[in-house]
């Protein structure tokens, strides 16, 4: 395999979702809840007519450090932001949640009346498992395996086919992979009252549909950088269609852990060493984004040659975007200067009415803006 | 792949979004976002049904503590009342016993005929050829239809001259038609007409008698 990145992860256009069951258990529980369900048919036939329609959606982002919220309203022109805010953390820790978490706080103006979840954590997993001829009841096994998982059964799986393969034409499948005991806490934060639990997916991929929603992944290639907290992600997409993505584990805190170890400062000091050019703190850069500035090229390259494009841009977003230092050294290593992302740019009103003291942190809310998109792309 | 309708800076025109979403969510997780929805309907059903039989309950405790409280309050107020009961019931007694004596009085006035009124009358009819010599006013109770009182007017006397007959019809025809009379008496009869045979009477003089019988008066 070139560049030891594995085809699997080349992705294209999606047709169609689905989700494995991760264990007989869970399969056994819904196959029984269906027969339930198919006994109140009418009467949940009946219920649904009068379900709201996915217009009025609240974006959550759970990470480790905060809760992200972003309250949208779709109209005929487009998506419009109602409110944003960012609260504190929700889950004392995102790897071991409870089965029963406090319920989330949303204030008033921000409830909307479905909620999209987007959870930020190292322990999910994303994977492009490519597999000849069509996807099918046979092929979970394989998709299974393509996580490469110790014990699938912990794990709440799912996954989208993004190309539907004919023949010798290979099925090309986003597969995800997300700890049960999370996946079954994060529902819970909203028990009751607006909003009501939507759906329950990964930061990465809600900041993915972010993007493509902006005019930035519109046209020719485009590379996308994400830097999360703990994640970092790294899409490239060709025509608006996502080409490649790798997730790394470093992010934001672990480049502010360095700084924090090398200057002997707390937190804000080693944002705003990261965030001014007053330090050399390139050789930090370079040991914390070399790694992946450099399987960046790599990517791109193979895209480059494999889908015969060119990138002809680089959008970068999140905290290492503010810092003069890690885009010095993306500048370095892709020969392109990057431009910073905003996923307002996804809404009709450009995020007009986000507070002021969050001016500055609009990255934060890429996943939460992309979950809240890709509610109404369902309706 | 959809299709997105257009705006001016986010997803510009119409364009092609790309929805990366890999819902983990599980549908038993998902929650109807109307206020209708089985479970709520079902949780309302069952208040409703609590609601109700606390209602019953409630009422028919109520009912009994209200009924036991308005014995308890009609046993006092009975047995404050005893003595004015029996009381009552003495006042009612004499009054019944006194209704009916006052209705009885009634009936005998009712029943009274006023005889001056049937005797007046003849001191201005009476020819002088008549004598009269007694007049008997006779009272009599039947039962047959009722309490009723009869009466009878006899009168005894002797008519003179040749025209003695006559007198004593013309007599008879004053009981039978003068106002005083009319609508009192049922029938007069003249059940005695005889010569005179006291000393010193003419061939001619009579002796007659004439009853009078009268409608009988009932008490009501």
């Amino acid at each position: 395999m070139p560049f030891g990145i594995p085809l699997s992860f080349f992705l294209c256009a999606d047709v169609q979702q689905a989700r494995l069951p991760p264990n007989s258990t869970i399969d056994d529980e819904r196959t029984g809840r269906k027969q339930q369900k198919k006994r109140m048919k009418s009467l949940h036939d009946m219920l649904d007519r009068l379900q709201p329609k996915l217009n009025d959606v609240v974006g959550i982002e759970i990470t480790a450090s905060s809760t992200v919220l972003a309250r949208l309203h779709r109209t005929e022109r487009g998506a419009t932001l109602v409110g944003a805010d960012i609260l504190p953390a929700v889950l004392q820790s995102v790897e071991d949640a409870p089965p029963h978490p406090v319920a989330l706080d949303i204030p008033s103006r921000l409830r909307g009346k479905y909620g999209a979840i987007a959870v930020n954590t190292a322990q999910a997993t994303v994977r492009l498992v490519s597999l000849p001829g069509a996807v099918d009841a046979g092929s979970e096994a394989k998709l299974i395996e393509g996580l490469g998982l110790e014990k699938p059964s912990d794990y709440r799986i799912g996954h989208k086919v993004l190309v539907e393969g004919h023949g010798r034409s290979e099925s090309r499948v986003l597969v995800v992979a997300l700890p049960e005991k999370l996946a079954a806490s994060l529902p819970q934060l909203l028990p009751s009252g607006s909003p009501v639990p939507h759906s329950v997916e990964l930061s990465e991929l809600a900041i993915m549909t972010a993007f493509t929603s902006t005019p930035a992944a519109a046209g020719g290639g485009s590379i996308f950088i994400a830097f999360g907290e703990t994640v970092t992600l790294f899409a490239i997409f060709n025509r608006n269609a996502l080409v490649l993505v790798r997730r790394f584990d470093v992010g934001t805190a672990a480049v502010l852990s360095k700084v924090k170890d090398s200057f002997g400062v707390d937190d804000d000091t080693a944002f705003g060493i990261l965030c001014d050019s007053a330090f050399d703190i390139s050789s930090i850069m370079k040991e914390s984004i070399g790694p992946i500035a450099k399987q960046i090229v790599m990517g791109r390259d193979f895209v480059e040659r494999r889908e015969n494009c060119r990138m002809e841009n680089v959008c970068v977003s999140g905290g290492l975007a503010a810092s003069p230092g890690a885009m010095a050294e993306l500048t370095a290593a892709l020969g392109a200067q990057p431009a910073t992302w905003s996923p307002f740019d996804a809404l009709t009103d450009g995020g007009a009415s986000v507070p002021e003291s969050l001016r500055g942190h609009e990255w934060r809310f890429a996943a939460a803006i992309g979950a809240a998109l890709a509610t109404f792309g369902e309706s | 792949m959809e299709v997105r309708g257009g705006n001016r800076r986010g997803t510009g025109h119409l364009r092609r979004v790309m929805n990366y979403r890999v819902d983990l969510i599980l549908a038993e997780e998902q929650r109807n976002a109307t206020v209708l929805n089985p479970r709520s309907i079902s949780r309302i059903a069952i208040m409703l049904l609590v609601l109700v039989i606390g209602y019953v309950v409630f009422r028919s405790v109520y009912g009994f503590v209200n009924l036991q409280r308005e014995v308890s309050w009609l046993q006092e107020r009975w047995d404050g009342s005893g003595p004015m009961s029996q009381k009552a019931t003495q006042v009612r007694d004499a009054l019944t016993l006194n209704l009916g004596t006052m209705d009885e009085l009634k009936g005998w006035k009712e029943s009274r005929l006023d005889w001056h009124t049937q005797i007046q009358p003849l001191e201005q009819v009476v020819p002088v050829t008549i004598q009269l010599f007694t007049l008997t006013m006779q009272q009599t109770l039947t039962t047959e239809t009722g309490p009723a009182r009869s009466a009878l007017l006899i009168v005894d006397g002797r008519s003179v001259g040749e025209q003695a007959g006559e007198n004593v019809e013309r007599l008879k025809n004053v009981f039978e038609t003068a106002p005083a009379y009319s609508g009192l008496v049922k029938r007069v009869e003249v059940p005695m007409f005889t010569a005179d045979t006291t000393p010193g009477a003419s061939k001619a003089d009579r002796r007659f008698r004439i009853q009078s019988a009268y409608t009988e008066r009932h008490f009501r």
